[in-house]
């Protein structure tokens, strides 16, 4: 990647633009440039001018920057809806996997032990069973951290 | 190269008005589509070529542009072409576009001042 397109892409990243537009968007513009490059060629000129005069009517970092960050549809999520991203999303991901869990507890307790008082402790459990256990205890000790 | 670039502040929603309406008849890919603005503007409308860009990708996140991977002479090119959502847009702005641009030369050619005191 050119210098300046490395620079525009830092900037589009910290502005909260969404990788999938940003890597998009920069292979767009290499692809314009040396469209733009191969034009002044044509014209007679040599490549070193060729590249800098493309390079200017492609425009400068500035102007491509904030024209990609004015979009505000281009935004990640993060950058639109920050106390979503960060606060309700991992509150629904956690009430989620605590539902999980106690499903297949109880499914499994219902399934693979009928008549025990508890799915806890003292039941010799294998093959399957076992698996659809483990499943569940990993889902509720995953959901700690 | 233009010698001067169009004032951006009279320049909100042109270069969609003007993509949409190009797109209209054919697919095209982004250096394509500048070229034609270029041409069929006589360079009047001319901005950096790589700001068609986000236009380009925000107006396909509206639904109003889809786009496609193309290989041409050995190079991948993305296409974009117009959806029935981006013609009612077109049909919007255009009318839109066209009663700003009557009442403005109204209002320097004086047609409703002479008008009104005819």
């Amino acid at each position: 990647m050119t210098k300046p397109f490395h620079e525009l892409r830092e900037r589009l990243l910290q502005a909260g633009i969404a990788p999938r537009h940003v890597r998009r968007y920069l292979a767009e513009l290499a692809d314009h440039l040396a469209d733009l490059t191969a034009e002044e060629e044509r014209a007679g000129r040599r490549r070193t001018d060729a590249e800098s005069i493309a390079q200017a009517r492609l425009g400068g970092v500035n102007d491509l920057a904030k024209a990609m960050i004015q979009q505000r549809n281009l935004q990640s999520w993060s950058a639109r809806a920050p106390w979503a991203t960060f606060c309700l999303v991992p509150l629904i991901f956690l009430a989620g996997a605590w539902f999980v869990s106690l499903l297949i507890l109880s499914s499994g307790w219902h399934i693979f032990l009928p008549g025990a008082d508890t799915p806890f402790g003292g039941h010799q459990i294998y093959g399957f069973a076992n698996l659809y256990f483990q499943l569940g205890k990993a889902i509720y000790f995953v959901r700690r951290f | 190269m233009t010698a001067r670039e169009t004032n951006p502040n009279f320049m909100n929603g042109v270069p969609e008005l003007l993509i949409l309406k190009l797109l209209q008849k054919e697919e095209m890919y982004g250096y394509e589509i500048v070229q034609a603005l270029r041409n069929r503007t006589d360079a009047v409308i001319a901005v950096g070529e790589g700001v068609v860009y986000p236009v380009l990708h925000s107006l396909e996140r509206d639904k109003a542009l889809k786009s496609r991977r193309k290989i041409v002479n050995g190079r991948s090119r993305i296409y974009y072409m117009i959806t029935p959502a981006g013609l009612r847009r077109f049909a919007d702005l255009s009318e839109t576009w066209t009663n700003l641009a009557v009442a403005i030369q109204q209002m320097l050619t004086g047609a409703q001042y002479d008008k009104a005191f005819s």
